[in-house]
């Protein structure tokens, strides 16, 4: 079993730094915690000293970075000169590294928010970019067609039952003008402090070939995010009536097309 | 005759990345074949979930495009053969049932491991595809691996040579000595990426040729060409452009010597894409085919060979 041994330490040594160093510095507390044979102790320890070990180090960050970069671009510009901080804070408690960039993404983006709760990040758009961009990426992961036609056939069925989301829109709140706010991110600046404030909802729409988003009117946005968060809604209010007319809000499914209400909620963050 | 040396001639491909989409959908027949990773169509979502595996729709949807007008080969990158704590046969049996859909001529992984088993049983992903040792434990535990992959999958599997960065001291083979036995004793065959070897001769000070020359040639169905840059004193292999020209030397130094070589594939990553442009992309494709063409005795298709504009 020294193999499986070796390659853990190897690895966890690839992911810290602060582990190297502290082979390097000669004492053997690293070690305790694999099952090594004293051949694979000693190659570690000459391994750390290589220089293609720090290159390895930088490789393996590189990489852990990379859907979080891609995929929450706009929350890793609000970052800026905190995301390191971040990354490191979050690479210490998240102990299951995944490359699978929709969990990643997903786990970082539950991370942030709890930062934002208990206000260790003080940025005052994240909260909102977040939100839009875990949407954004929630939307492209799902399977469009087999959605559409579930909703198609929910849609020819009676419409006395409960409603749900539309599984292929999300709605964002933002409490800064949205086009304001993605006008500066999209072309890479941070957004000045002075981007007027408010409350705007923004539909996020997965329907047509390609993502597609607009602002919604605040009763209806209210009422779309309730039951959003809620995941049924048994009301017909007229802005319910009037969502479903758009085709926000679906008839909800049970039973054998209970998949279509698995992804109607927001993934929790 | 060798299963290897049955196999079709594939000509120059390039290795699928989000960037291609555009350039495919003007003008398919710019490549031979499209490389892809699977593991980039879906995602996966551990051991026990239903499914397991979460198809990208759209990217699917593509990929039934190329399909349709293209050979497909896969080159995984999940099965971490060299995990000494896990092997995944339901992965297996996966690429298996897109081998089903794809008729892949063939599909190759990496010898390494991008995952471990930790001591409380849990899979931590590496961060990275990391070199196993080269010693005859590692050897038999991977002989026993690939003759599991050869009877779930029927069409030839390669392996690719690693890059990597740290040289695991005391090693019982050099690495040519451990593929010549893995091949030798399992049959499979190996993917020579030609920029991984570049790297780690630049890097540790070796002679690429030298590698060459004691590898079984004949075991090569495949070659992977792409460039990279310095980072941290030490070369890698970012995939960020155009192969440089000891790749290009080295890849027709290789070409005549591998006479079960079926094609060659170039690798660049989508983030340099606005750097190569369609042009770019092109001009290493045209380069591919005509070393190929030089030295290969395999009867390739004259259209394929043919420099198409993208």
């Amino acid at each position: 079993m020294t193999l499986r041994a070796f390659e853990h330490a190897l690895s966890e040594l690839v992911a810290s730094p602060a582990s190297c160093l502290a082979v390097r510095g000669g004492g053997d507390d690293f070690f305790r915690r694999f099952d090594l044979s004293e051949k694979e102790k000693k190659r570690l320890k000459e391994v750390v000293w290589q220089k293609g070990m720090s290159v390895s180090c930088s490789v393996y960050r590189s990489n852990r970075i990379t859907p979080l970069y891609t995929m929450l671009h706009f929350s890793c510009l609000l970052l800026a000169d905190r995301l390191k901080t971040e990354v490191d804070q979050y690479w210490a408690i998240s102990d299951a590294p995944d490359l699978q960039f929709k969990p990643e993404i997903e786990r970082f983006g539950r991370f942030l928010k709890s930062r934002i709760v208990t206000g260790v990040i003080t940025n005052p758009y994240l909260d909102e970019i977040l939100d839009y961009e875990l949407a954004v990426n929630a939307l492209q992961f799902i399977s469009r067609q087999k959605i559409l036609a579930q909703i198609q056939s929910a849609t020819s069925q009676p419409e006395s039952g409960p409603l749900q989301l539309n599984p292929l829109i999300r709605v964002v709140r933002f409490r800064h003008e949205p086009f304001e706010l993605l006008k500066y991110l999209e072309q890479e600046k941070v957004p000045p402090s002075e981007v007027p404030g408010g409350e705007f909802f923004i539909v996020i729409n997965a329907a047509g070939e390609l993502i597609e988003w607009g602002q919604l009117d605040g009763d209806l946005g209210r009422v779309l995010l309730r039951i959003q968060e809620d995941g049924i809604c048994r009301e017909r209010s007229p802005e319910v009536m009037e969502l479903a007319r758009a085709g926000l809000v679906v008839p909800a499914q049970r039973g054998d097309d209970a998949d279509i209400a698995d992804v109607t909620l927001l993934d929790p963050i | 005759m060798d299963r290897l040396s049955a196999l079709p001639t594939l000509g120059v491909g390039v290795l699928y990345n989000p960037s291609l989409p555009e350039i495919l959908r003007a003008e398919v027949e710019a490549v031979d074949y499209i490389e892809i990773t699977p593991d980039m169509f879906w995602t996966d979502h551990g051991p026990g979930s239903d499914p397991q595996y979460e198809e990208l729709e759209s990217w699917v949807e593509f990929l039934d495009w190329i399909a349709k007008r293209r050979p497909i080969v896969a080159h995984n990158i999940g099965l971490s053969i060299g995990n000494a704590g896990r092997f995944d046969e339901n992965y297996v049996r996966h690429i298996e049932s897109w081998n089903q859909r794809y008729r892949f001529p063939w599909h190759s992984d990496h010898l390494a491991f991008a995952d471990v088993v930790g001591a409380d049983g849990h899979i931590r992903n590496a961060g990275s595809a990391l070199p196993v040792p080269y010693d005859f434990e590692a050897l038999d535990m991977l002989v026993e691996r690939v003759n599991r992959v050869q009877e779930i999958v029927p069409v030839p599997f390669l392996l690719e040579n690693n890059v990597y960065f740290v040289v695991i001291p005391d090693q019982e083979m050099t690495e040519p000595q451990f593929l010549n036995a893995l091949t030798a004793r399992t049959g499979c065959g190996l993917l020579l990426d030609i920029h991984n070897l570049y790297a780690n001769a630049r890097n540790h000070h070796f002679d690429a040729r030298d590698f060459v020359e004691g590898l079984d040639l004949t075991r090569v169905v495949e070659t992977h060409i792409a460039g990279g840059s310095e980072f941290a004193g030490m070369y890698t292999d970012s995939h960020s452009g155009a192969c440089p020209e000891a790749v290009w030397e080295l890849l027709e130094h290789v070409v005549p010597r591998a006479p079960n070589l079926r094609a060659i594939t170039f690798e660049f990553h989508d983030s340099y894409y606005p750097f190569l442009g369609p042009e770019g992309v092109r001009d290493q494709l045209t380069r591919a085919r005509s070393i190929f063409a030089r030295h290969s005795e395999s009867d390739i298709d004259a259209t394929s060979i043919r420099t198409r504009a993208l």
